[in-house]
């Protein structure tokens, strides 16, 4: 099928029903898990992927996505209001939306939130579509060495990126691939550390993982925090259309952040919260009224939420061609594809790229009702932000712990869920990267296919990984990534002496 | 010496870091030992791989301290890639730790408490079955954050529906425990 006809098929199949109502109800819910920090994109996601079991793979996968994209707005309310960014996505726009609420102009910012974080979410996400057949070239190059050899760039870069050293990076994300190898193994008859039990046999759901490591974890580091999240009266003042013609007088601001989003979304490991900071900074630096940044300027907003809503067709990009999720909002959405039996890479782009394609256009037409919740719903997103955090956290842990029983009715999902929760709430305690940790557990089983069929194809040596140019690439980019942040500075040190 | 005393002490001495450095050293340690177990050579390169890196990186984190400077660094510090601004990290850095300061005048910290409730909710779901453990958790959980009885009883409520929902839409069997109500309720 070429690009064309899926592209059209895709259309048909995003514009009949129950696909597109699913948009909508992923915006919402989107919107929604977004605003309440401490709740995000990632967690929301995680808890309503086992209720996407019933659904098909392509309504499951557009309620996903639509949830990300809603989620990436919704983190902007919390923050313009009451100076708590919904998600990491959203910190930088705490430093001028905030002000702009102070300042009697809340509707209008939160208004410019939306229409920003739409428009630099459809070009990015058409950007993707426009370019995704250069990317299918690309990925139909990989063979299992390569694939292997991406799951462990994915990794690698993960572990520098995020805070804290990397050789916890590293020990959480190898601890995830090797959690992975419990039950049968993949190209063998082998029962691995099953304890002669039954229920291990299929090893553990990375589904439960999943869940587990994001909505108990951050439920228990939500716990120390006393209280609701805005306890005073909201002043909801400002106006709605003038926050969205403001906008349109920011073109070049709208489209240089949602393509810096995209850019560094792409990165494994980099986020929202980089892009977000990045996008301000630069903004700050062009803008000929730099002191006014952190004061209330209108710039300040529409930068830092058109970067946010940019990464996430950057983050698309590893996601569905190698499986490498560059943030745990993607590490659910791969969860969910592979749960739905879609596997990243040749199949997205060959077989399945009908089903791509709709959720890449969901994730554009999903950008209207960000402007349509933006416009009509703005005066009461407020009353989210209110919602006292000890509401929020049992009726999660409830939706959990049924949820995880729910993926298999095994009970081992249930303490797999609340095992890695507690294990989740200590690494991030001690800077131990639960995104490298998921990773792993979601990259384990094809990793270790891949592996294998690379060493039967070469008859079990090693030298398979750099005998080929393309895996030799790899290898040696792997080594950059680890190596680079070290070399770096030492380069410095020498240039300067 | 009261309990509250002999906790803070326990607290003080053991930090989460060494139980997530034990459990990963723990489980390399048996996962690499097991694999040489194994029937089929081939199944066991994955696991082996994998508990090596584990294990080296755990053993390379316990003794830090020990380490000579230049190996240290490489262990302990950040590479920190990417530099955001430093002005806004530090101001991420306040948020932090204003967001993680809890108030209260409880004996033991909230998220140990709420730790603690989720483990023995897990188990007595085990036991009697998920839609019956569901309101005995927020109850419990609402009596000891102080929620008002109307938000505890909605609460209830909702943990109610929620077992409920599963039960009609996916034929779940909630209502059924692993050693009590084996035969289900509904």
């Amino acid at each position: 099928m070429s690009a064309t006809q899926a592209i059209i098929e895709a259309t048909f199949t995003l514009f009949a029903w129950p696909t597109f109502g699913w948009v909508v109800v992923g915006i919402i819910l989107g919107v929604i898990a977004g605003s309440l920090p401490g709740v995000g994109s990632a967690m929301g996601m995680a808890i309503v992927l086992p209720l996407t079991l019933p659904l098909g793979p392509v309504n499951a996968i557009v309620l996903l996505v639509s949830m990300y994209s809603g989620a990436m707005y919704g983190g902007s309310i919390s923050a313009i209001l009451v100076n708590v960014p919904g998600t990491g996505g959203a910190a930088a726009t705490t430093l001028d939306g905030y002000q702009m609420t102070k300042q009697g102009n809340a509707v209008k910012a939160l208004a410019m939130s939306a229409t920003a974080s739409a428009t630099a979410g459809f070009f990015t996400v058409l950007t993707l579509v426009l370019f995704s057949p250069i990317l299918i070239e690309i990925v139909l190059m990989f063979g299992s060495p390569e694939f292997f050899l991406m799951a462990a760039f994915g990794i690698a870069m993960i572990t520098v990126v995020v805070q804290g050293s990397m050789v916890k990076g590293i020990a959480a994300g190898t601890f995830g691939l090797l959690l992975t190898s419990i039950g049968i193994a993949p190209n063998a008859p082998e029962l691995r550390y099953t304890f002669g039990s039954l229920a291990l046999y299929d090893g553990l759901d990375f589904i439960a993982a999943l869940i587990g490591m994001f909505a108990i974890a951050e439920m228990l580091k939500l716990a120390a925090k006393e209280g609701g999240i805005a306890d005073e009266e909201l002043d909801m003042s400002g106006s709605v259309t003038e926050g969205v013609w403001e906008t349109f007088r920011y073109p070049v601001t709208v489209v240089k952040s949602g393509y810096m989003g995209m850019l560094i979304g792409a990165i494994p490991g980099a986020g929202a919260t980089v892009a977000n900071f990045f996008a301000y900074g630069e903004a700050m630096r062009a803008s000929k009224d730099s002191e006014s940044f952190g004061k209330g300027n209108p710039e300040g907003v529409i930068s830092a939420e058109s970067s946010n809503n940019g990464t996430i067709g950057g983050s698309l990009i590893p996601t569905i061609s190698f499986g490498i999720p560059g943030s745990g909002s993607t590490a659910v959405l791969l969860g969910g594809l592979l749960m739905h039996g879609l596997r990243p890479g040749p199949q997205l782009f060959g077989e399945e790229l009908a089903t791509t394609y709709t959720f890449l256009l969901a994730l554009m037409v999903g950008n209207v009702f960000i402007i349509l919740a933006g416009v009509f719903l703005v005066t009461r997103m407020g009353r989210i932000t209110q919602v006292n955090t000890h509401v929020i956290i049992p009726v999660i842990v409830v939706l959990s712990v049924v949820g995880g029983y729910s993926l298999r009715t095994n009970w081992i999902d249930v303490l797999t869920v609340i095992g890695l929760g507690v294990l989740g709430y200590m690494m991030v305690k001690h800077d131990y990267s639960i995104i490298a940790f998921v990773l792993g557990v979601v990259l384990g089983p094809i990793a270790e296919e891949n592996l294998m069929r690379s060493l039967q194809l070469s008859d079990g040596s090693f030298l398979i990984f750099v005998t080929r140019p393309l895996s030799l690439l790899i290898v040696i980019l792997i080594i950059a990534v680890l190596a680079g942040p070290y070399v770096k500075p030492w380069l410095a040190d020498r240039r300067a002496g | 010496m009261d309990v509250q005393q002999t906790y803070l002490r326990v607290i003080e001495r053991i930090s989460l870091e060494h139980i997530v450095l034990l459990t990963m050293l723990v489980s390399s340690v048996y996962m690499l030992w097991d694999s040489f177990r194994f029937g089929i050579a081939p199944a066991a390169t994955f696991p082996r791989m994998m508990g090596s890196v584990v294990l080296i990186m755990t053993l390379l984190l316990i003794f830090r301290s020990y380490l000579p400077e230049p190996l240290r660094s490489v262990v302990a510090d950040s590479p920190d890639l990417i530099d955001v601004d430093e002005d806004f990290a530090a101001q991420e850095d306040d948020e932090e730790t204003e967001e993680q300061i809890s108030v209260v005048d409880r004996p033991i910290h909230d998220s140990l408490m709420v730790g603690t409730l989720i483990v023995g909710f897990g188990l007595l779901a085990y036991a009697i079955g998920i839609m019956w453990a569901s309101p005995i958790f927020v109850a419990v959980y609402g009596l000891w954050f102080r929620l008002s009885w109307k938000i505890i009883l909605l609460l209830v409520v909702v943990s109610l529906l929620i077992g409920f929902g599963f039960f009609e839409a996916l034929g779940l069997r909630v209502d059924r425990g692993e050693i009590f109500l084996t035969e289900g309720v509904l």
